[in-house]
């Protein structure tokens, strides 16, 4: 579990103290607002069954970000952010040369795609929306079914996947021992005479992991200040922790369980229209292993049945984090909702759309008024919004012949 | 004999042109030679006949009795002893059950082209009521042109195998999938059925060629395709799925893809050339210059000992030093390409090699060592440009490269051919006259992608 401490460097005692006294007004500030429960808020829910439920599911409190994880074997350093970066942006890491992983993960749009479900190589889709990389150092596993338990696992699927990077890893390894540049870097990090496979996406995910959003205004509210958040956001706070139940699964410093749900999201429309879609569709059902039943079947995205293989996941997918949640629209698994409104919306009528099973008994009507959801908008959209995340493509070193990715040979 | 012209009066199985009747028919002349002196064997006999042919006249030529003082008497001169000795040798066993199958005679020899140049005409689009092979045939022309069969929508078979091209890109080096760079000249795909082996490294069996349509769509730097995502894009177009249907009795997979086009391309073949038709006695049908070439084909230049049989290949590997551009490996997308596919291949410090090994990389085995396959050579007169990384652009340079003895390192035993200027330009006269009418095959119109219902089967 993560807590207050663990957010804060120690760079001296006065230092750690404030750090001390955040942990003692996150605890304040979290499990206050959770006395709504308590009150009869004239929604008709039943109070008593409510703060049962609440005890019950318990969660984890919120909480700043605490320092940032990195596995045993793939510590950060300064050479390796950089070489990461590089990588992140140069196109040479796919098959055709057309795509770097910023072409799905832009910086500007959140670090995600805008459009409701990602693209592929050209004359492919995706079938998922994309998620953003920020804070994803504290995911415990990735992609929406959670099929990777590592980044650097994660970013070997983008970049050879076939609706993804498409780029072959012995290809890709020679590639970069054509970019006297990065044979460069590699051996002086890795101590290796040639760029390896594994390195580079030790290098990605090391960029990746430095990409932490710990300045939204929730931050400082949790450090102490209260006016941090405007009074819409505080009550949408309120909410979050209390009435709207959001932090049974948005818990933490993360403010996501790292937990699979299946919710009941409504069907994109673009599986019925788009033949590339379906294409990627029917691929992905087949790649993921599920049964020739299952892949002539199912008009549904399975999410984590794909991983266990297991009934009661299907329709399941990883909780995301909200932080700087503003920017990473669309919403859901499959981009269906646009605004923020919209996903509050859809919990707050709690009604699942047709053909999804093992719905979360947590989704149903959670009879919020339209000033308490646009409230709850307010705290995600402010209060876990601060100045973005951003970084610029950098200058890519070229092939030993001289070219750049993409330039005239 | 070729060279020495005994075929001009003499009918000698086993020697190109070799239909003389001027002089004695030698079909089964070794049979005969022991009886024509007493205390003469045939070897001695036949030896006294070319030298010094007026000392016994042969009782029968095709015009009747066979003329006095007519044969040249300067053999004697013009071939030196090891030449007499081959011919003796030769003309000794014919008709006898020791006759030597030369390698010379296969070429000579009437060619089987089971196709005629019809059956390069393109089936139409099959109608309910047609045979299953054509609709195979038609299936595997589709997916042929068709590029939703790479990766990313760019390449299809027909973009380094253009039909307009005689099946080939017309390049030095193929351009590979988008930021490969491929590293060999593109072959043409006529007559790949008839080919022993296929790639210019043979990697590839040529009574496979489903498995040589996998290759080039799977592979990273050619159309580098997911199998899978590519079944699912055919499965996307009703109309293929109908042909699927119609051919195989049920849905697309990736074996009936690759079996429909290699299907489309079992009928790529070449027609009956020039040379065809000379073999077949249409005297006419090549010119002078292209029939001289041919004697030096078979003879002087001795381009059959390689090129021979009915697709001009003996379908063996050899190293003629052509060797590699070191520029090839400039371009680090190219130099990319290669050093994966040595790597995949198993080439021991593959990182540094500077050449194309060839047939070396498959067999680890000295010999092979910059050995590439010998191509047939029908319609070569329409593939420029040439060798395994397409660094001759004509065939005057190939002929040209061969009358120097082949390139530097070469290890085929090329000797310096000697030819003179004119010599070499019937050589690729003769070359010219290998090539066929290749029927127009334009790129049939592609069905579209359709909207499937999700989850029906």
């Amino acid at each position: 579990m993560t807590d207050g401490n663990k957010a804060a460097p120690h760079r001296s005692v006065l230092y750690l103290f404030a750090a001390v006294l955040a942990a003692v007004l996150v605890t304040f500030a979290v499990f206050v607002p959770v006395a709504p429960f308590f009150f009869d808020d004239g929604s008709g829910v039943d109070d008593t069954t409510a703060q049962m439920e609440a005890q019950d599911l318990g969660f984890t409190p919120l909480a700043q970000l605490g320092a940032i994880p990195t596995p045993i074997d793939n510590p950060i350093t300064p050479e390796k952010v950089e070489l990461g970066r590089l990588l992140f942006f140069d196109p040479r890491m796919s098959g055709d040369g057309s795509m770097s992983c910023n072409s799905c993960h832009p910086s500007d749009q959140g670090w995600s795609v805008d459009t409701a479900i990602s693209f592929g190589p050209p004359g492919t889709s995706h079938w998922r929306n994309v998620g953003s990389v920020v804070n994803i150092a504290y995911a415990t596993s990735y992609n929406w079914e959670g099929s990777k338990k590592s980044l650097e696992s994660q970013n070997s699927g983008a970049w050879g996947g076939a609706v993804a990077g498409n780029l072959d890893k012995a290809l890709g390894e020679e590639r970069l021992a054509e970019i006297p540049d990065y044979v460069e870097r590699f051996a002086d990090i890795f101590g290796t005479d040639t760029p390896l496979w594994d390195d580079a996406l030790r290098a990605v995910a090391t960029y990746q992991r430095t990409l932490v959003s710990r300045n939204v205004p929730f931050d400082s509210y949790l450090a102490g200040d209260q006016t941090a958040l405007g009074d819409q956001a505080a009550a949408g706070l309120s909410l979050f922790t209390g009435k709207a139940g959001c932090v049974s699964c948005h818990d933490g410093a993360l403010l996501s369980d790292n937990g699979f749900h299946a919710l009941g999201v409504p069907q994109n429309d673009e599986f019925l229209t788009s033949p590339l879609r379906q294409i990627t569709f029917r691929y992905e059902q087949w790649a993921k292993g599920a049964t020739e039943d299952v892949y002539r079947t199912t008009d549904q995205d399975l999410g984590r049945y794909y991983v266990t293989h297991n009934q009661v996941d299907k329709g399941k997918f990883r909780t995301p984090g909200l932080r700087d949640v503003c920017y990473t629209k669309p919403y859901m698994h499959n981009g269906i909702f646009s605004t923020l409104d919209q996903v509050v919306e859809f919990y707050n009528n709690g009604i699942p759309g047709d053909g999804v099973e093992n719905v979360d008994p947590l989704m149903r009507p959670l009879g919020l008024t339209q000033p308490e959801v646009d409230q709850i908008v307010a705290f995600l959209a402010e209060g876990l919004c601060g100045d973005p995340v951003t970084d610029t493509a950098p200058e890519l070193p070229p092939y030993r012949d001289g070219t750049l990715p993409g330039e005239e040979r | 004999m070729s060279e020495a012209g005994c075929g001009n009066c003499h009918a000698i199985p086993g020697i190109p042109g070799a239909a003389g009747t001027i002089g004695p028919d030698l079909t089964t002349i070794g049979t005969q030679a022991s009886t024509r002196r007493p205390n003469m064997d045939a070897a001695t006999y036949i030896r006294e006949s070319i030298v010094d042919p007026n000392s016994f006249i042969a009782p029968e030529c095709p015009g009747g009795a066979c003329p006095p003082g007519v044969m040249l008497q300067t053999f004697a001169q013009t071939l030196n002893p090891t030449e007499l000795d081959t011919i003796v040798g030769y003309l000794a066993v014919l008709g006898t059950p020791d006759a030597i199958p030369l390698a010379l005679s296969a070429v000579s020899a009437p060619l089987d082209i089971s196709r005629t140049a019809e059956t390069l005409t393109i089936p139409a689009v099959p109608t309910d009521g047609e045979q299953p092979d054509d609709a195979q045939i038609a299936l595997g022309r589709y997916l042929f042109f068709d590029e939703r069969l790479s990766g990313n929508n760019s390449l299809s078979c027909s973009s380094c195998h253009q039909p307009d091209r005689s099946f080939t890109d017309g390049r030095q080096l193929s351009l590979g999938f988008p930021s490969t760079a491929y590293f060999r000249n593109t072959p043409t795909l006529l007559n790949a059925a008839r080919s022993d082996r296929l790639y210019r490294d043979g990697r590839m069996d040529g009574d496979d060629l489903p498995t040589l349509v996998r290759d080039h769509i799977a592979e990273a730097h050619f159309m580098s395709a997911d199998g899978r995502l590519m079944v699912e894009r055919i499965n996307q177009v009703p109309r293929y799925v109908d042909l699927f249907v119609e051919v195989y009795g049920g849905e697309p997979s990736y074996g009936r893809v690759l079996n429909s086009i290699a299907a489309y391309v079992r009928e790529l073949n070449s027609g009956e050339s020039p040379y065809d038709l000379y073999l077949a006695g249409d005297k006419g049908a090549m010119s002078e210059d292209a029939i001289a070439g041919l004697e030096l084909f078979e003879g002087a230049a001795g381009c059959s000992s390689c090129h021979s049989g009915p697709m001009l290949s003996d379908d063996s590997f050899a190293n003629t030093g052509v060797g590699t551009d070191p520029a090839m490996l400039d371009d680090s997308e190219r130099a990319a390409t290669f050093r994966r596919f040595m790597r995949t291949l198993g080439m021991p410090n593959y990182r540094n090699l500077d050449t194309d090994v060839g047939l070396y990389a498959l067999t680890f085995d000295d010999a092979d060592w910059g050995s590439f396959r010998v191509p047939g050579l029908r319609e070569v007169d329409s593939t420029d440009p040439y060798m395994h990384d397409g660094s001759l652009a004509t065939l005057a340079e190939v002929v040209s490269f061969y009358n120097d003895g082949g390139g530097s390192g070469q290890t085929a035993g090329l000797p310096a051919l000697g030819l003179n200027a004119t010599e070499q330009e019937q050589l690729v006269a003769f070359l010219q006259a290998l090539g066929s009418d290749l029927p127009e095959v334009e790129a049939p119109q592609l069905p579209p992608y359709g909207i499937n219902a999700l989850g029906a089967g």
